[in-house]
This record gives structure tokens, C-alpha cells and sequence, in this order.
């Protein structure tokens, strides 16, 4: 994951390596992982699990339907970033709580509206963001 | 932390700067003015002080010794704490365990920050962090809040712009307040958007700002030129790390940070008569009324209406104003709270004071960081 020293488009978000994304059947994923001890899961995909520092954990694809928490178009950010942009926090069915930018500042977003992840290729890395779903 | 085993210690002079956009003034210059005043408060000469603890999260390496340079401190041992927003609390909460426990008898304390060096705009975050390389800002943290709040209990924004009236009309009646013009809800919801649905005007300005504390045992507040304000209580809790669901709208570090508090000095927060809170967004005051213990979960809007946390009331919260009209020097805001709680229970202010404050309590927060609720959280309960 690169920090954001570049300027960042409304619908742009943290760029990643070909390491922490997965292909599956259907496209591709985020990378996560879940703790083969505790069970829990983590985001970005960590070697050591964070809650109980058990060493072995399987990778997790973190994709599709998901629950919109909370959302808000943001006006004010750092210098180089394009405002205004959507942010929002989705629940997945496996517990992760991810934080992405929305596909468009204009939609009126409704909180535990269903949105879905989409992981796409961008240059020469990836990047993600929720759009929203059919219920 | 059991306060069984610490000797009885009070704060015993005190000292502040109007905060604002001091953009001439370096960062020790900002300072001295502070230390200076809280050393002759006190009543203490210079080689009386045994250590100084500064608080401070954006002024670059030693920032206490750079104090120190100009206020004749140096030589003795200085602590820098960074503790994003908490780092002056937690400044303060070091010196006195350091004094509780008898290692030391007088401490300087200082709060330092300033922010207009930055350029404006946003705090910088930690640009490694997966939340903030996707956007993430500290108003935008609130927003999210602020929307589910407002999604699972009914409230309106008019409601959040209620708070940042109630603070503008404490903020005109002190002296070192950054903005002291009243405002009404329609103007605040009229300022420009910042993150949905906060606006300019519910959000704390830029600015720069210090202060600081002396404090010592108890009983050693003989020269002082005011009573001595006994520190009741001290907690400091780190947040917990969760990767998936957190209610945004339960702030559980402070929420943990303060039941730890009420159950170790056995404290009912209802008797609380003036309170100063991490209000550095409209909804975080409402948020902090049910977390702090005033008010059940969603009810805090009825109590702001009905007056409860405004002068007058029985609950007093943020009587400078708070970071709303003064401004939130990150570093400085921990130090300045105490600063104006010490001042409320020794009845020193004049049009904003709460009559027969007894008990006054801080509570500051910190750090926007992925799978926190915040990084830091510090209280501390001050008794006249």
C-alpha cells in the first residue's frame, strides 16, 4: 500500500501491490486473512494475528455485498486531494469493517443500504471502492 | 491505577495564552507567557521546580526543553509526551504520579502547539495508515458518526449546530477564547460543508495555543496566591483494536476510560458541576454527555436543549467554550482544560463562572488511526 504523496482523483483510493489483492472465479479481491487459532480476521492481511500473535493464518478474499454503516462526502481534505469525495464504512458477512471511498460523491448514500466492493486494476497497481447494490 | 497509594497532590498555579492565529510567535515564545504565570500563581521560585512535563504532538523533537531554554528550567529532568490530543493531559497525569508517589515534589506542567506552521486545512495523519492513504480525515471520522447518530436515534442537524451556539456563547465570556461572537443554528448550518453533515462552524478552528501548571503535594501550596485545587482522580486508557463492526455512535474508550475512573474514586458523574470535553466536532460533546455518564445513550440532544450542560445548568460542560471557540492546539488543548477547571472551582471566572463549583472534571480524546475508536483517552477529576 503507497501512501497518498500523489493527487488523489474523488474516486481514487490507496493504491496496492499485486500482493494485496487475490484473483478470484469472479474477478479480484482485497487480500485479507483469518487466524487458523482464534479465527479472527484481519485487514490488510497480516502474517502474525493481531489478538492473539498465533503465526498461522489463511488468506481470506474480502469481495462483494456488504453493508453500508456509515457515510459522509467530505469537503475539506489534505492538499492534493479532490474534493468533494464519499467515504464510507461497510460490513461484510465475515465481520471485517472496511473503509473505502464511494463510487460518487453525488448519490444521496442511506445508512445499511447494500453496496459491493470492487477491486480493479488501476496503472500498475489496484485500487477499491463500494459502489451500491440491488438489495 | 490505584490512588490509594499516592499522596494527596493539587494543582497550585496556572497559566494560559489567548489562543489563536499567532503565526510571528515561535513554539517556546508561545509557551512562556504560561509557565510564567503558573510558576508566580504558585508561589514557587525556579529551583523549586524538579522536573517539567510537556505535551505536545506536532512541535518537532524536545519541545519541552525548548520551553525550558526561555524560561529558565533547564537542568532538570523534562519529559516530552506525544499522545495526539491527550499528549498535555497526559503530560499532566505523568507529573502526577511522579508527585503522588513522592518521587518529586514540584512539577511544570505545559501544553504546547502550533498549528498554523502546518498551512492549514485538515490535521496530517499518518500517511502509512490504510484508512488515511483511502481518505480518511479527522472531521471525516466525526461526519460518519455524526450521520449514524442521527440515522439511529432521529436527531437533526439542527441539534449539532445547537452545540456549536451553546459554545460560541460561552467562548464570548472568555478572555482567551479564539472566537467569542455569538452564532445561531442557522448560521452554523449555514457555513461551509466540511464532511457531511458538519459544517464550518461545527468543527474546531486552526490555532495555536499553551498552557500550563504547577503542581505538588497537597499541603504545599503555602505561597500560593490562590487556593489549591486537589486532583481527585487520574485514568489514561489506550483504545482497543477491532477489524470489523464498533458502534461509532459509543465512544468506548471514553466510555471505559471514565467508568474505570467513577469506580476507583467512587464518583457519581451527575455530581459533576462543570465539565471541559473533547469537543472538537459538534457531535463529539453529544456523544461524550452519554459516555462521560450525564445522560442515557441518544438522549443527549433533550439535555442540551433543557439547559443541563449550559451556564446555569446543572452540568456544566465546556464553560471556555471549549476547542469549538477556542481553538484546539492539539497538544495544548489537555493542559488548557485543566487550566480553566482549576480556575472554575477556585471562582476566578468572572461572567462564565459556574457559582459553587465544587467538582470539575477534563476529558480529553486523540488520534485518528484504522481499527481505534481513538488512540488515547485521558480524564482527570479536580475537587475544590
Amino acid at each position: 500500500m503507497n501512501p497518498p504523496s500523489e493527487p488523489l482523483a474523488p474516486n481514487e483510493g490507496a493504491r496496492l501491490a499485486a500482493t494485496e489483492v487475490m484473483t478470484q472465479e469472479h474477478g479480484l479481491a482485497l487480500r485479507a486473512s483469518q487466524c487458523m487459532a482464534c479465527g479472527k480476521c484481519t485487514f490488510p492481511a497480516s502474517t502474525i494475528c493481531p489478538f492473539c500473535l498465533h503465526e498461522s493464518l489463511r488468506d481470506l478474499p474480502l469481495v462483494g455485498k456488504a453493508s453500508l454503516y456509515s457515510f459522509t462526502r467530505v469537503h475539506a481534505a489534505p492538499v492534493n486531494w479532490q474534493t468533494p469525495y464519499a467515504l464510507g464504512y461497510a460490513d461484510f458477512p465475515n465481520g471485517l469493517r472496511l473503509l473505502a471511498k464511494l463510487a460518487d460523491a453525488t448519490t444521496d448514500w442511506r445508512a445499511d443500504q447494500p453496496v459491493v466492493l470492487k477491486v480493479v486494476a488501476a496503472g500498475e497497481g489496484f485500487r477499491y471502492f463500494l459502489e451500491g447494490a440491488a438489495a | 491505577m490505584s490512588h490509594a497509594k499516592l499522596r494527596d497532590v493539587a494543582v497550585l498555579g496556572t497559566g494560559i495564552i489567548p489562543f489563536g492565529k499567532h503565526r510571528a510567535v515561535s513554539v517556546p515564545h508561545l509557551a512562556r507567557p504560561a509557565v510564567i504565570d503558573a510558576l508566580k500563581e504558585s508561589g514557587l521560585v525556579r529551583s523549586d521546580i524538579e522536573a517539567m512535563y510537556c505535551g505536545s504532538a506536532l512541535s518537532g523533537m524536545m519541545a519541552g526543553q525548548r520551553v525550558a531554554r526561555e524560561t529558565g528550567l533547564t537542568g532538570i529532568p523534562i519529559v516530552n509526551n506525544e499522545n495526539a490530543c491527550s499528549s498535555g493531559a497526559t503530560a499532566f497525569r505523568e507529573a502526577f504520579i511522579a508527585v503522588g508517589s513522592g518521587q518529586i515534589d514540584y512539577a511544570m506542567v505545559v501544553g504546547v502547539e502550533k498549528l498554523t506552521r502546518l498551512g492549514g486545512g485538515t490535521l496530517p495523519l499518518d500517511e502509512e495508515d490504510i484508512e488515511v492513504a483511502n481518505g480518511q480525515v479527522m472531521p471525516g471520522l466525526y461526519a460518519m458518526r455524526a450521520q449514524r447518530y442521527l440515522h439511529d436515534h432521529g436527531h437533526s442537524a439542527r441539534d449539532l449546530a445547537m452545540v456549536a451556539v451553546k459554545s460560541r456563547r460561552h467562548g464570548a465570556l472568555t478572555p482567551y477564547a479564539q472566537f467569542r461572537a455569538p452564532t445561531t443554528v442557522e448560521e452554523v448550518l449555514a457555513s461551509r460543508p466540511i464532511a457531511d453533515p458538519l459544517t464550518l462552524m461545527q468543527c474546531c478552528p486552526t490555532g495555536d495555543g499553551a498552557a500550563a501548571v504547577v503542581i505538588g503535594p497537597a499541603d504545599g501550596a503555602r505561597s500560593a496566591l490562590h487556593p489549591a485545587v486537589k486532583v481527585r482522580g487520574s485514568h489514561l486508557a489506550s483504545g482497543r483494536y477491532l477489524s470489523g463492526f464498533r458502534d461509532m455512535t459509543i465512544p468506548e474508550i471514553t466510555l471505559r476510560c471514565a467508568g474505570e475512573l467513577y469506580e476507583e474514586i467512587a464518583l457519581d458523574p451527575r455530581d459533576i458541576d462543570v465539565l471541559e470535553c473533547h469537543d472538537a466536532f459538534t457531535i463529539a460533546e453529544l456523544l461524550y454527555y452519554e459516555a462521560l455518564g450525564l445522560c442515557p445513550q441518544g438522549e443527549a440532544p433533550r439535555l442540551l436543549h433543557g439547559g443541563v450542560t449550559s451556564l446555569g445548568g446543572r452540568n456544566v460542560v465546556n464553560p471556555s467554550g471549549g476547542m469549538l471557540s477556542k481553538g484546539h492546539p492539539v497538544g495544548a488543548s489537555g493542559t488548557a482544560q485543566i487550566v480553566e477547571i482549576v480556575r472554575q472551582l477556585q471562582g476566578r471566572c468572572d461572567a462564565r463562572q459556574v457559582r459553587g463549583a465544587r467538582l470539575g472534571l477534563t476529558h480529553v480524546t486523540g488520534g485518528g488511526t484504522a481499527g481505534f475508536d481513538h488512540g488515547a483517552c485521558c480524564i482527570h477529576v479536580f475537587e475544590a
